[in-house]
């Protein structure tokens, strides 16, 4: 076939098309549904890409959940959602830009990325760009005591991770313990979780040792470790990631250090926690923003059982905690759009602060600063190498070992 | 006698004709660059803004890293170390952003001067490594002062209120800061490029003994190039901190900052202007479509791109054409022959 400059141009313009994916034809059934588009902007690689994968994998669950139950429609017409994804590879600058171009494109509703220091940046621009956020990945107190208005957290504020687990061994040990060891790695949401759970134990009257903060991310310890090892603590309670908890529980056994109990934020409910230490995480506790029996239900992901059990089919692994945030911040945004029937950032706003829901998550109810403060932790306990929920009673699936160190 | 006086007359025409077109190529670069900042919107002022940052940050690295020879693989230190103490006074102490940006650039400097005598007595590997140290160990040092500094939790600089000297720049704002600093930071390679200081330098980085025996002050050269790249590297530091509001240590003492500042150069054109300028702009833009059109593979792709381009153009990519030009042959294949058998 002879190319005349017109089939050229025409084989140049479908290439174009093709490479960069522009899409003029509408799709058949556009007519007959409106779709809303959610920014996420989420870290895909570098640091946090374990925890961002997992979150994005919450976020996916929740769009093919909504778009397949989902009845709602707006202005006539059903309504379906859309989640653009951007990596921020783990850096709060690129977080913060990431929205920034969202809303170039006319993205105001935003699904967080994970971690406080991403989200943290991410909350400024935020309020500047008046988009509107629900975050399940930041729950560091600091986010939100600056007056931001725009930004919604799902989980439990930070201060109550280890706070739970204080009322949880207050509550259920038998002898209570007297002397409680607070260990702390050094970034803003582990110092909050550490100084939450300190005053807690001092009002329920346990001595109080500490804290001893070491650099976050570290697998070493030890001069942590021997600092509090003179005292000879009850209860060791870590503020940690999964890194500096892995190493607590290996470093204090290396040490002779054999505290009544080891508890411990974050780490223990990671399912690599149990393998990775075997049978030294025997009976170590853990807080959790939620578990397989939390209470609660609603009409995309159904009871907490449910949500876990449909998860694992459709991913091919258990639901971690950080799965299910992910899921919950986006039905709290999906709720909001339903409410209001449109897209509008300052609607969806005015909703999310009005917005109680007793969901697979547990209860979500925003306060004035923009945090869940109305939904309890879980305290769990690695027994036998599964993850265990003791705490609260209500929905304990087993009676919390005490003591457990020899 | 009157022939050599037409050709240095000649020269000096040249020389005046060149510097009225760079002249005249700076001024349309900024015009270009102001109308750019009322037609795009704040997202993509945001990420241009990086760009211009990322040009500042290489022309400093190439001070020491290009023109010197000695490749400084802890520069981001001087990068945190502005940008900490412009979030220390301006939240302790209560500075203006515009007086605290220039004594950012100074205590980056200074400090500069004080580790560069002992560091610049090392050379090749054992430099590059000390520099990594003292980045690594300052980040420590930020960390375990937090009464200062915030610590690992970080700092916030105040940006509204009483406290707020100054109010809070905006995309908008920081475009044009940041196109600030890149024409300074180009402005100070070229000065040093084209006189006697950065000739001196050229000398050091050819062969130090000879540099010396010439009588050139090697010492008080090396560590005047350390400290001037410093000083650049600090004032990016204290405008980073500003734009970012709050601000973590693993973030303002990454040691990808400093990667990337010599990848711009070493892609670029290492000890020439045009080349980071040209690395800055091109890595940068390369990275951000990446990330936005491949999101799950765009390190992958990046990676093969730096790994292709080391490989072809192990000169960087202005000498490459430089040398292109003179001898008539682009071959990359001549190229790679050229420099890697």
């Amino acid at each position: 076939m002879k190319k005349t400059p017109r089939t050229s141009a025409a084989i140049i313009a479908a290439s174009c098309l093709a490479v960069f994916g522009i899409n003029a034809i509408p799709a058949a059934s556009a007519a007959d549904v409106v779709t809303i588009t959610l920014g996420a902007s989420v870290p895909l690689t570098g640091s946090l890409a374990k925890e961002g994968l997992l979150t994005k994998e919450g976020y996916q669950f929740c769009q093919e959940k909504v778009n397949a139950l989902s009845t709602a429609t707006i202005g006539g017409k059903q309504k379906k959602i859309d989640i653009v994804y951007q990596d921020d590879t783990s850096k709060p600058d690129v977080a913060a830009q990431n929205l920034s171009k969202f809303n170039d494109k006319g993205i105001k509703l935003i699904l967080s990325s994970y971690g406080s220091a991403n989200v943290n940046a991410q909350a400024a621009v935020v309020e500047l760009n008046k988009q509107t956020m629900v975050d399940s990945g930041g729950a560091d107190d600091a986010i939100f005591n600056k007056g931001y208005t725009r930004t919604f957290n799902v989980m439990s504020p930070a201060s109550e991770y280890a706070t739970s687990m204080v009322k949880a061994i207050s509550e259920m040990a038998k002898p209570k313990p007297v002397t409680m060891a607070f260990l702390s790695a050094d970034d803003g949401f582990s110092k909050t979780v550490t100084l939450g759970g300190m005053k807690a134990a001092t009002a329920l009257g346990f001595t109080v040792i500490g804290p001893q903060y070491f650099p976050n991310a570290t697998s070493d310890v030890s001069a942590a470790l021997n600092k509090i090892k003179a005292d000879k603590p009850d209860v060791i309670l870590g503020s940690v990631h999964f890194v500096e908890g892995v190493a607590m529980i290996k470093q204090a056994k290396e040490l002779g250090i054999t505290p009544k109990s080891f508890a411990q934020t974050v780490a223990p409910p990671i399912l690599d926690f149990a393998t990775t230490l075997g049978p030294l995480a025997e009976n170590v506790l853990g807080s959790s923003q939620w578990s397989s029996v939390v209470k609660g239900q609603e009409k995309y992901f159904g009871k907490a059982s449910n949500y876990a059990s449909e998860f694992l089919a459709r991913f091919g692994h258990e639901a971690t905690y950080h799965n299910a945030e992910a899921s919950a911040a986006c039905l709290a945004m999906v709720l909001a759009i339903e409410k209001t029937k449109s897209a509008d950032a300052d609607k969806i706003k005015t909703a999310l602060s009005a917005l109680d829901v007793q969901s697979f998550f547990g209860r979500i109810k925003f306060d004035s600063t923009g945090q869940n403060t109305f939904k309890p932790m879980v305290v769990i306990q690695i027994q036998k190498g599964k993850i265990i929920t003791v705490w609260p009673r209500a929905i304990a699936q087993a009676k919390m070992i005490w003591p457990y160190v020899k | 006698m009157t022939t050599m006086n037409k050709g240095i007359q000649g020269l000096k025409g040249k020389g005046s004709q060149r510097t009225m077109l760079e002249g005249a190529l700076v001024l349309i670069v900024i015009a270009l660059a102001l109308v750019i900042r009322t037609k795009l919107p704040g997202g993509e002022l945001r990420a241009v803004s990086t760009i211009f940052m990322f040009i500042a940050l290489s022309q400093a690295w190439n001070i020491i890293g290009g023109f010197t020879g000695y490749a400084s693989f802890g520069q981001v230190v001087f990068f945190g170390m502005g940008g900490y103490f412009t979030a220390v006074v301006m939240l302790k102490f209560h500075f203006s952003f515009w007086l605290a940006l220039p004594l950012a650039g100074v205590f980056a400097a200074v400090f500069a001067a004080l580790i560069g005598q002992p560091l610049l007595k090392l050379k090749g590997h054992y430099f590059a490594i000390a520099t990594l140290g003292v980045a690594e160990g300052m980040r420590e040092v930020v960390i375990n002062l937090p009464d200062l500094t915030g610590g690992g939790a970080g700092i916030s600089v105040p940006i509204a209120g009483t406290f707020a000297k100054t109010q809070y720049l905006g995309d908008a704002g920081f475009y044009l800061l940041f196109l600030g600093l890149a024409l300074f930071a180009v402005g100070i390679g070229t000065l040093v490029s084209r006189n006697k200081f950065g000739y001196g330098l050229r000398a050091i980085h050819q062969n130090e003994d000879a540099a010396a025996a010439v009588g050139i002050n090697t010492v008080r050269s090396k560590v005047m190039a350390y400290s001037l790249s410093a000083f650049i590297t600090g004032v990016v530091g204290a405008s980073y901190v500003f734009q970012q509001v709050t601000i973590f240590p693993e973030r303002l003492f990454d040691v990808e900052i400093t990667v990337l500042m010599i990848m711009m150069v070493v892609i670029g054109g290492s000890g020439t202007v045009v080349g980071p300028l040209l690395g800055a702009i091109g890595l940068q833009f390369i990275s951000e479509y990446l990330r936005e059109h491949f999101t799950n593979v765009h390190t992958f792709i990046l990676a093969a791109i730096i790994i292709l381009a080391v490989i072809l153009i192990p000169q960087g990519a202005v000498n490459y054409f430089r040398e292109g030009r003179r001898t008539k042959d682009y071959s990359l294949l001549a190229n790679i022959r050229r420099y890697r058998l």
